[in-house]
């Protein structure tokens, strides 16, 4: 409900970036893919499941590229994407996966949280930047809290009983809120501020020197 | 033994324990984003406050040195101009009574001398203002000739080279690098009983260099940052400001043989107040 109400206000301010713009598409996506995802055939969950784990960290790893300004931060990225997306066409096609596509979870969750901690390393390094007032921080500390937060049900979801799934996955409902909450602080924090925000002319004082 | 004989923790142990740990990290890693950003915050208001300290010191020399100027100038037209027209009235006032011809002629001519001395004095006053030389010729021309003064006296060697000067800067800069010039090359003068001076002039990197080469008593980095942020040195702060206003950069050392003493100006060739002036139109 929240994000709607926050691309409203976006839409009213008529600012658009593109990553609010993957924000959204995001959004749509989960909500589809949940929606849909009881109708799909059990035979085939496996790809549904790989598709949505896939969809994900190409989302998270391409608002974390525009975020990063590091030109070689921002090839790693590229070269582990190509690298995650050949895992995954190959890891759909040789391993039976149970419940979870636990394993390519697991490295989603390591690869997005390292960039997101290289993005935390460059705000820091930035003493200009007010990073509680920057919209993209308050994003990816959302998706930091998402992915470690269900990191470990995730990877442990096969040797979990049907009870245990059932009282742990609330858990990964409660990351998910906290989540969207913060996309929805960040997008407010967004469309007050802009994304562009005009550099502005770095006029220097200098004292008055008339005759001398 | 204990180790190899105990079983391996639960799955649910593992998953609280690990959630709970990630939980925390996470939850350290804002804590301590959010805690550097106002530790640097409070840093930043520190420079921004020494900043401004430094500024007001600034400012008060340039006050103090346009005060100077103006004295030395009213002092000038008070002291020199206001005798020889005081003298050149009562010349006059003596023709009108004086009806000797002779006399009448012998007055006029005098007076027209002292009218003439008025003239090169006032001219001389306006060329302390703005160097002719600069104006009309430039910075080189008016540094050579700044330097052919200084080595006609017979104690100092002075020399200059202009490597890349072929395009002249707007004359506001050229009037600028020419003052700053003019203060460091009396500063050397006044205290550094060198007996030789050298300025070049080159474009390195989109970047305009002067160095000035002395073999005197020269000052270093450390000791014109002391005197920038003390009340003495007024010379040296009216460099800084001016260093300032073309967004440009001094430094004094010691060159690589250590023989000399080097001071070094960098400014962006392009004007980089020439947007904001043109914005400012």
């Amino acid at each position: 409900m929240l994000l709607p109400v926050c691309y409203l206000i976006l839409f009213l301010n008529k600012k658009f970036s593109i990553i609010p713009l993957l924000l959204g598409v995001y959004g749509i996506f989960c909500f589809l893919f949940l929606f849909f995802f009881d109708a799909f055939p059990l035979d085939k969950i496996k790809y549904y499941q790989t598709f949505y784990t896939t969809f994900e960290y190409l989302i998270f790893s391409t608002i974390l590229y525009f975020n990063i300004r590091s030109q070689k931060t921002k090839k790693i990225i590229l070269f582990f994407s190509l690298l995650f997306i050949v895992f995954q066409v190959i890891y759909v096609s040789s391993y039976k996966i149970l419940r979870l596509d636990t394993i390519p979870i697991g490295i989603e969750t390591i690869l997005i949280a390292s960039y997101i901690i290289s993005f935390l390393l460059e705000l820091l390094k930035d003493s200009r930047t007010q990073f509680s007032k920057h919209y993209c921080f308050w994003i990816n500390i959302g998706i930091l809290i998402y992915l470690c937060g269900s990191f470990f049900f995730y990877i442990l979801i096969d040797s979990l009983s049907r009870e245990e799934v059932l009282a742990f996955g609330k858990m990964t409902y409660i990351v998910e809120i906290i989540k969207n909450l913060l996309f929805g602080i960040s997008l407010i924090i967004f469309s007050k501020a802009g994304f562009k925000k005009e550099v502005q002319e770095e006029i220097r004082p200098a004292p008055y020197l008339d005759i001398t | 033994m204990f180790f190899l004989q105990s079983t391996a923790p639960s799955p649910t142990i593992v998953l609280i324990l690990g959630t709970l740990c990630m939980f925390i990290l996470v939850g350290g890693i804002i804590i301590f984003m959010l805690l550097h950003q106002r530790k640097v915050e409070g840093h930043n208001k520190q420079i921004e406050q020494m900043e401004a300290d430094h500024q007001k010191i600034l400012l008060n020399a340039s006050i103090r040195l346009q005060e100077e100027e103006r004295q030395r100038l009213a002092a000038d037209l008070h002291d020199d101009a206001g005798p020889l027209l005081a003298t050149a009235r009562l010349y006059l006032n003596e023709n009108l009574i004086n009806q000797d011809k002779a006399a009448l002629l012998q007055s006029i001519l005098q007076t027209r001398q002292i009218i003439d001395e008025t003239i090169m004095l006032v001219r001389n006053i306006s060329h302390n203002l703005m160097p002719p030389t600069l104006k009309n010729f430039g910075l080189e021309s008016a540094v050579t000739d700044l330097f052919q003064k200084i080595s006609g006296s017979g104690v100092v060697n002075a020399s200059s080279r202009f490597h890349d000067y072929q395009e002249r800067m707007n004359e506001e800069r050229e009037l600028i690098v020419f003052r700053v010039v003019q203060e460091l090359i009396n500063n050397i003068l006044k205290h550094s009983k060198s007996s030789f001076i050298h300025l070049t002039q080159n474009l390195q990197d989109e970047k305009f260099f002067i160095r000035i080469h002395h073999d005197g008593r020269g000052i270093l980095q450390a000791d014109f940052d002391r005197l920038n942020k003390s009340y003495d040195g007024l010379g040296l702060k009216n460099i800084s400001s001016r260093m300032r206003i073309m967004q440009g950069q001094i430094s004094f050392e010691r060159d690589i043989s250590q023989t000399y003493f080097k001071v070094t100006l960098e400014l962006p060739k392009a004007d980089p107040n020439a947007k904001l002036k043109l914005r400012s139109n």
